[in-house]
């Protein structure tokens, strides 16, 4: 991992078209700036485990699940 | 091929109807390998089981994202589209996990990260919305029994 030091209203570049900026710094509050091109995504990294948690929650479906019994159940909620 | 599953027992697949996600599924990095299949074979449901093709006991419940919130929408990056070479919007499949608890009135559909599956070669992501509107933990309760409650 690449590790610097920067100074308030300083940024990094990455690659020529993200700069990330630290705008702030309260306490143990970094207020940062992120300048990209639309098409860029960027994530707050909990998103990400959020993610894997649901995964994990999701593929661990109850063995007494009924098929017949959910299907009946959604219908009530389906958009016509 | 054929393979042994734990939901829906020994299922027969066509080489062109494997998906593969070749950066697999958050929190599962090795399994790269599903197939739709349905819920149930004996009952017409909007739910289908993605199931892994490397562990016979790993199986998502899916749905149709539409079914449910028809405004639902999500815009797919350029660097998404050229890795999934999606060429048009028609050849794309759009499928929600959803998660059943054990009160399964209580189940959910993660709208923060679908499945976007090219059905022109089974190429598929499951990838990140950034919009703020979406909840990894949609109820898909009917809204009559939600009033109620």
């Amino acid at each position: 991992m690449l590790v610097l030091t920067r100074k308030v209203g300083e940024s990094i570049q990455i690659n020529d078209d993200v700069k990330i900026t630290v705008i702030e710094v309260k306490g143990r509050n970094i207020r940062i700036g992120i300048d990209a091109p639309k098409t860029t995504k960027v994530y707050r990294e909990e998103v990400f485990l959020k993610i894997k948690e649901e995964n994990k929650t999701a593929s661990a479906t109850p063995a007494e699940f009924d098929p017949g019994k959910i299907t009946d159940f959604i219908a009530g909620n389906l958009k016509k | 091929m054929k393979y042994e599953t734990a939901r829906s027992g020994s299922i027969e697949i066509q080489e062109k109807d494997i998906i593969l996600f070749p950066d697999a599924l958050y929190g599962f990095d090795q399994e790269k390998e599903f197939a739709l299949l349905p819920l149930d074979p004996k009952i017409e449901s909007p739910m289908e089981w993605l199931q892994s093709l490397r562990t016979r006991e790993l199986a998502f419940v899916v749905t149709d994202p539409f079914l449910f919130l028809p405004e639902y929408q999500m815009i797919l990056s350029d660097r998404e589209r050229t890795q999934l070479e999606i060429e048009s919007t028609e050849s794309v499949k759009v499928r929600v996990i959803v998660t059943i608890p054990k009160i399964h009135t209580e189940m959910t559909a993660n709208l923060v990260a679908p499945l976007v599956i090219n059905q022109k070669n089974g190429m598929a992501k499951q990838i990140v919305l950034t919009s703020a509107e979406y909840d990894t933990k949609h109820s898909l309760m009917p809204s009559d029994n939600k009033e109620i409650s």
